[in-house]
């Protein structure tokens, strides 16, 4: 690294000047003239390197996973009394949702970036464009009364800025109320999918054919 | 390119919301879901039936009979309709016709649905 460098022109003027005045001639030493240490500092590297996404859960993670996503379910349950009296009205009901992403496929990353993701999803990697295989767990009260699963296939598409200014999603999910029940959803989404709204369907089950969910999800 | 494999992933969700639209179970059911009894004015037994129907593509259930077998009666009472959509819930009264059925005297209730049939038991009222 520290090689000696070959001596300079100025100290070769210098010897070259004690041998013209005779010095050597007289006897006395020659000066001793320190040669400059040169250190030659290493070209820069200028290979481009990158750290790879690859989110894993933490406890902050699973905290915000608690967070609920508060929904209204609207629906029609018949009510036959005993005399033939019919109550008929529209019901709805309060309840809550927690989703979970067991599996990512992003299409939105940049190439050099890995596509997958499992449970933990960063924003980027799902609102710029991904499908996912999804899981909610939702308890309804009122009519409904119960707690639901519901197991199904999200795709989100970026709208403006990558997804993160605006993002909307296309789904379907399956669960068991009385039997299997199919259910629709569609959703739209500001700040880069932390906030967002969904409208679930189940054309052929009146007590849960409409919800409306406020979703609140990061990562 | 991006255009392309967001048709492409589009393709595939409707091909997957298809598939699942088959899961959606045409088969009907009928379900107790809670019965009472008690003894009207002239000591005949009355028993409430209540029902929740179910039908996986929104429709209408079909023809259900409820039954109710009174020991100490004869004939058991019985009531049929077809007037039960998918998530309705009624409440099917069956009064007996004999005023002699002794307090503590079993009654079964059948509700049949198509080749179905689901029971429960209760004690005749004081």
């Amino acid at each position: 690294m520290n090689r000696r460098a070959p001596p300079s022109i100025a100290g070769l003027a210098l010897v070259a000047l004690g041998v013209l005045t005779g010095e050597e001639a007289r006897g006395e030493p020659a000066s001793s003239v320190p040669e400059p240490e040169v250190h030659h500092a290493p070209l820069p590297d200028t290979s481009l390197g990158f750290q790879p996404a690859a989110p894993r859960p933490t406890l902050a993670w699973a905290a915000l996973q608690l967070v609920p996503s508060p929904e209204v379910a609207v629906g029609r349950q018949r009510h036959v009394g005993p005399s033939g009296e019919v109550d008929a009205g529209p019901r709805a009901a309060f309840g809550l949702r927690w989703q979970l992403t067991p599996v990512l496929w992003s299409f939105g990353v940049h190439p050099s970036q890995p596509r997958w993701r499992t449970f933990v999803v960063d924003p980027l990697a799902r609102q710029s464009g991904s499908i996912e295989l999804s899981t909610s767990f939702e308890y309804i009260g009122g009519h409904v009364d119960r707690l639901l699963a519901r197991p199904g296939l999200r795709v989100y598409l970026p709208v403006a800025h990558k997804g993160e200014y605006l993002s909307v999603s296309l789904g379907t999910s399956v669960y068991a109320y009385e039997g299997f029940r199919v259910a629709y959803d569609v959703g739209a989404y500001i700040l880069a999918g932390t906030l967002g709204v969904q409208m679930t369907v189940a054309p052929a089950h009146a007590p849960l054919a409409a919800i409306a969910t406020v979703r609140l999800r990061y990562f | 390119m991006r255009v392309v494999s967001s048709v492409l992933v589009v393709s595939s969700l409707c091909a997957g919301v298809l598939a699942l639209a088959a899961c959606d179970e045409p088969g009907a059911s009928l379900q107790i879901t809670g019965a009472r009894a008690h003894r009207a004015p002239d000591a005949r037994v009355v028993v409430d039936v209540d029902l929740v129907a179910a039908e996986g593509l929104g429709g209408n259930i079909g023809t259900y009979c409820t039954r109710a077998t009174f020991a100490g009666q004869v004939e058991p009472v019985e009531q049929c309709n077809a007037d039960l959509e998918d998530g309705d819930t009624k409440t099917v009264r069956l009064v007996s016709t004999s005023d002699r059925i002794f307090a503590g005297a079993p009654i079964s209730i059948r509700v049949r649905l198509g080749n179905v049939d689901v029971g429960r038991g209760l004690a005749a009222p004081r």
